[in-house]
């Protein structure tokens, strides 16, 4: 009988990612992931309307008041097109951060009385973000086809957009997630910073308006790329955002390891604090 | 060392005192940065705000061993329990651990109200560490054991709470481990399911290979369960692993040394309290140690009374032995008698027994006193004390596991005419 042999040590200063163990646990993940989808919208009437209410609902308002109100540039396409086609990745970003920067303190329980890879917890509740956006992208197919506009081979890179859009919430999320284990100020802050960073991005107005000086240093926004990458894929005749794209996977590239070298370095110590 | 299943090695946890904790003075001080720094890179501590939980624990753990773990309340077992499984981290020493574990510190972790049976069980067995495939292997099992096949399909809010928790313990009761580390779990449900899980835990435990740390109160359950036990105190190693009753009679010395000490000041007591029982002791009646009495022998239960009055008229004191769990074995009532506390302010009212013919294990003594038909003090739990076998202290595999009466008798087959 082959035993397997594990030490208990205190913890260390750097704690890798153990990637065998995790896979161990991948069923895990995906029952967690599906407990929070089958709960989101549990005995609500609409039920999946909800998902498709909520960015129709945003983008209405923004074409409202930006677009017929303020009056200001929306390319080539209709207002509310060009916002529904910038809150895809946006809403994606924002929920699976917000979904999983309470996640651990919503699963105290768990934390505190298994074993278990922590990490998957935020993950698992980011991935109802990710069926969000599937159905909110089936809703712009139908969009496009209302307003009559061509949808071209670019809107294959869709979902490895949404990809990275997912990555990038998980850059930021794994390390909110932890830090609200300490302080559940973080939870709180995050919804005042998500609306900030909004309008920091963008969503509900054209790039166009920024001025040229400015869009290298406003491009450090990691969104700003994934925002102008859905426009291009999904807008006739949007320029592709080299710059900004770069930026985003820099970002990604650095933010990933870096939030999940702190979690594993705090995370022996969630059981105590939590 | 092929044959471990376990070594702990010096093992050590400490917490830190958090905030709200240490004076306020000190609070006042801590900001969030310097927190957040503190996490990312922790400082030495000053000790005084070190509490340490448990202490240069070291012990080994063979294979197929039941280890049950005793002590007091705040004596660390959870926390050993919760380092053993991974859920916090020690701050010194280290734990080798050979084989895969699971932990069963509570029932339904995981469970959620507005998810089916059906859904709950696959959460609540892959948070367990089970995969998809062993859930689905057993899950027929899991359903049969809990009894609840016919509610499968509805959410767990409309569960009445005993369903719910047969449910929950059966999903534990299937992990498949070959270390498990339990916490008072058989704590749950009604005595009928009670008696299900204690069989299904004892099945469980004779599974080859299959080494179980138990921690539990009962000492009826541990003696049910366990080949070998520890006692732990304040954090630390009392007793190291050792036969099961040795185990409960340094645990029940602890016990009554600490009790003993704080009779007088124990609240949950009722009665007018004109008289008060502040000690009670156990000895055989040719020496031997406190609390510790040979199966046969005579011995005698003492008493200490404080009375508010010079003299309180018609008292009368009644011992009720019980069993760990709290069955009741033998109840013992005085005469009424006017008591004198004499100069010393006490008074002492001792009880010979001749020969108690109780089988070996742990007893438990509740005291009532009463004076004219009038409760005055009534305290379950004054004291415990442990009957051991003439020849030794071992338990036999013919003995009951619990202490019961021992009435002379024999058995034979006679042929039917």
């Amino acid at each position: 009988m082959s035993m397997m042999h594990n030490r208990i040590l205190p913890p260390k200063k750097i704690e890798l990612l153990n990637l065998p163990e995790l896979w161990r646990y991948r069923d895990l993940l995906w029952t967690l992931a599906q407990r929070d989808i089958k709960l989101r919208y549990r005995q609500t009437f609409l039920g999946v309307v909800w998902v498709i209410i909520q960015p129709l609902f945003t983008s209405a308002v923004f074409a409202i008041v930006f677009g017929r109100l303020g009056n200001l540039p929306s390319e080539s396409v209709p207002y509310e097109v060009l916002t529904f086609v910038a809150l895809l990745p946006w809403n994606l970003v924002s929920q699976a951060i917000t979904r999983a920067s309470g996640s651990l303190v919503r699963d105290m329980r768990m934390v505190t009385r298994v074993f278990f890879p922590r990490i998957i917890i935020p993950i698992a509740s980011s991935v109802s973000a990710l069926i969000d956006f599937g159905i909110s992208c089936i809703v712009l197919l139908v969009i496009l086809a209302i307003y009559d506009l061509p949808l071209s081979a670019r809107a294959l890179f869709v979902p490895a957009f949404g990809f990275l859009a997912w990555l990038v919430s998980l850059s930021v999320s794994v390390l909110i997630a932890a830090f609200n284990v300490y302080y559940r100020d973080f939870q709180y802050a995050v919804a005042f910073a998500l609306q900030g960073w909004m309008y920091l991005s963008p969503v509900a107005y054209s790039i166009s308006l920024v001025p040229e000086h400015w869009r290298l240093a406003y491009a450090l926004n990691p969104i700003v790329g994934l925002v102008e990458a859905f426009k291009w894929m999904l807008i006739p005749d949007y320029s592709f955002p080299a710059s900004a794209l770069t930026f985003t996977l820099v970002f990604v590239a650095v933010f990933i390891p870096v939030s999940i070298l702190v979690f594993q370095r705090i995370e022996k110590y969630f059981a105590d604090v939590i | 060392m092929n044959h471990l299943a376990l070594h702990i090695h010096d093992l050590g946890k400490s917490y830190r005192l958090t905030s709200a904790q240490v004076t306020k003075r000190h609070r006042k001080r801590r900001v969030l940065t310097e927190d957040i720094m503190n996490l990312i890179s922790p400082r030495q501590v000053e000790d005084g705000f070190l509490l340490w939980a448990l202490r240069e624990i070291a012990f080994e753990v063979e294979r197929g061993t039941v280890l049950g773990i005793m002590g007091p309340n705040g004596a660390g077992k959870s926390t050993l329990l919760k380092l053993l499984s991974r859920i916090t981290y020690p701050t010194t020493g280290y734990i080798d651990v050979w084989g895969r574990t699971g932990a069963l510190l509570e029932v339904g972790t995981g469970f959620h109200s507005e998810l089916t049976g059906r859904e709950n069980i696959f959460l609540s067995g892959s948070i367990m560490g089970m995969t998809r495939n062993e859930i689905q292997a057993k899950f027929d099992e899991i359903v049969e054991f809990s009894g609840v096949e016919a509610f499968l399909d509805m959410p767990v809010k409309r569960y009445s709470s005993g369903m719910e928790m047969r449910l929950a313990f059966s999903v534990a009761a299937h992990l498949e481990a070959e270390i498990l580390f339990i916490d008072e779990v058989l704590a749950v449900g009604d005595a009928a399911f009670q008696q299900k899980c204690m069989r299904k835990m004892e099945s469980i435990a004779r599974h080859e290979g299959r080494t179980i740390l138990f921690v539990s109160h009962n000492m009826k359950a541990i003696s049910e369960l366990c080949t070998q036990a520890i006692v732990l105190n304040r954090g630390e190693l009392a007793v190291p692993p050792t036969s099961v009753s040795q185990a409960l009679l340094s645990y029940q010395n602890l016990v009554s040394r600490t009790v003993g000490e704080s009779l007088a000041d124990r609240r949950d007591r009722s009665g007018l309290g004109a008289v008060r029982c502040i000690g009670l002791s156990v000895k055989g009646i040719d020496g031997g140690i406190q609390g510790e009495i040979t199966a046969g022998q005579p011995l005698v239960i003492r008493v200490q009374l404080q009375t508010d009055g010079q003299l309180v008229e018609k008292v009368r004191v009644q011992l009720d032995l019980a069993q760990p769990d709290g069955q009741p074995l033998v109840s013992f009532q005085s005469p009424t008698m006017d008591l004198d506390r004499g100069d010393t302010g006490i008074a002492v009212v001792a009880c010979r027994i001749q020969d108690l013919p109780v089988s070996p294990g742990v007893v438990q003594i509740n005291l009532t006193i009463d004076s004219d038909g009038r409760l005055q003090d009534k305290l379950a739990h004054a004291g415990y004390f442990v009957v051991v076998d003439q020849t030794g202290s071992e338990i036999t595999g013919e003995q009951p596991p619990y202490p019961t009466l021992q009435i002379p008798h024999s058995w034979q087959q006679e042929p039917h005419d």
